[in-house]
């Protein structure tokens, strides 16, 4: 892939013979024509850890975008958010590569993040989440950011999201669709700032 | 990285791979570019960098106030003062088996005397702080704030005070949040003076343990 400022030409999209112009985050991109075929067996270990992990995020990609939003612009928030994962969320070894809940993040920040959060699955469609604020917390500050829970639905691979409460609410409750009834959650929350500049770092709630 | 003194005059921008810029004041030169290789050397900062760096991102509003007046170079803010402390000072081991040194960490740096006698319990809810009341102690007045701190380091977070009880009540209490599950707490202590002008260095007041009911 080749970036190219003004040549005689400028930017230009579209497909020329072997090479493919577009533009992609502002810059004029060239692209090559892809045939190239890859076959399973030819893959790296570091392609499966990728497929792995980019079918968990991709549920989570419009999250993400908040969770991982940097001024600097030369990464996407989903590049950034792969990368840590990658590094951090993934156990066992090749081919059978598997997500480590727990150490799986939505957002990366330095705001107050949620204390002893706990989830309770009060009746069979209603999760209630609840969490703390330490006394010495500047509440005025911070009592209004909002609470993004993150629910992932492990037994249909589904995902879903709550932004209704703010911190000095304590808790909030999230309805399950009957057909997700006795399915196996997994929930993590984090913490957005009102004008949702600064986010704090994601934590996993627990299963229910 | 090399520092320029003026014997090619003040330039910058690059040559080849090398790089000339203005970092606080000075003008500084580098490589520019994809660097595949590290010496051994290199390495080990670069681990001790990591460890030391998440452990200070939640107490940044603390080495804010624990360094603000501590001397340094010109150029240099808090967190350099933090770094160039623990960096070497805060790790125990010898690399690759680097390990963080919760004891030796200084969180603040300063003139008047540090808490005597310091202690902690864990009751109920809240860490109880006690020190000895000694005012007669260097540059220790009755005024003087007390700032205490709780860090979790198995999950990188802190709770902290940074004005609280004064130096004569000889106690003082953080509350901290609940846990699920059992938690180690390393605490630390010192002095603030009344004025804000000047901090105690920080003690180690010790090591406790949460217990959690999982539930």
């Amino acid at each position: 892939m080749a970036t190219y400022r003004k040549g005689i030409l400028g930017g230009y999209s579209g497909t020329a013979g072997p090479a493919t112009g577009t533009r992609w985050r502002g810059k004029d991109v060239l692209k090559g024509r892809s045939n190239k075929k890859i076959e399973k067996e030819d893959l790296q270990p570091q392609n499966f850890k990728l497929t792995v992990m980019s079918k968990f995020l991709g549920h989570f990609s419009a999250l993400i975008r908040i969770g991982f939003h940097h001024k600097n612009k030369k990464e996407t928030p989903y590049n950034r958010a792969m990368k840590y994962n990658l590094e951090h969320a993934i156990t066992d070894k090749a081919p059978d590569y598997e997500i480590n809940y727990r150490k799986i993040l939505f957002s990366k920040g330095n705001r107050e993040p949620a204390w002893s959060a706990k989830a309770v699955l009060e009746q069979e469609n209603q999760i209630t989440i609840s969490w703390e604020i330490p006394e010495t917390a500047k509440i005025k500050l911070i009592g209004n950011d909002l609470a993004r829970i993150v629910i992932y639905n492990e037994t249909r691979e589904d995902s879903r999201f709550s932004a209704t409460a703010i911190r000095s609410d304590l808790s909030v409750a999230v309805t399950i669709p009957t057909v997700f009834v006795g399915n196996k959650f997994h929930l993590w929350m984090f913490f957005v700032s009102p004008d949702g500049k600064s986010v704090s770092n994601s934590d996993y709630i627990g299963q229910v | 990285m090399a520092k320029l003194d003026g014997a090619f005059g003040d330039f910058q921008g690059r040559m080849g791979n090398m790089v000339f810029y203005k970092l606080n004041g000075k003008t500084v030169g580098r490589t520019i570019g994809k660097v595949e290789t590290f010496t051994e050397n290199q390495k080990e900062v670069h681990e001790r960098t990591s460890l030391i760096s998440p452990l200070l991102n939640p107490l940044m509003d603390f080495i804010r106030i624990g360094f603000k007046n501590t001397p340094k170079p010109w150029g240099w803010d808090f967190y350099s003062v933090a770094t160039s402390l623990n960096k070497p000072g805060a790790i125990k081991g010898k690399y690759p088996d680097l390990e963080v040194d919760y004891e030796k960490l200084i969180l603040s740096k300063g003139d008047i005397a540090p808490p005597k006698n310091p202690k902690v319990q864990l009751n109920g809810n809240s860490l109880q702080f006690s020190w000895d009341p000694d005012t007669d102690a260097n540059h220790a007045d009755t005024r003087d704030q007390v700032m205490l701190v709780a860090y979790f380091p198995e999950t990188t977070k802190a709770v902290f005070l940074t004005s609280g009880a004064r130096r004569t009540e000889g106690l003082d209490q953080l509350n901290l949040p609940s846990f699920n599950e059992d938690t180690i707490i390393e605490t630390y202590m010192s002095f603030i003076a009344d004025d804000r002008k000047d901090v105690s260095n920080s003690v180690y007041v010790g090591q406790l343990t949460w217990k959690g009911n999982p539930s």
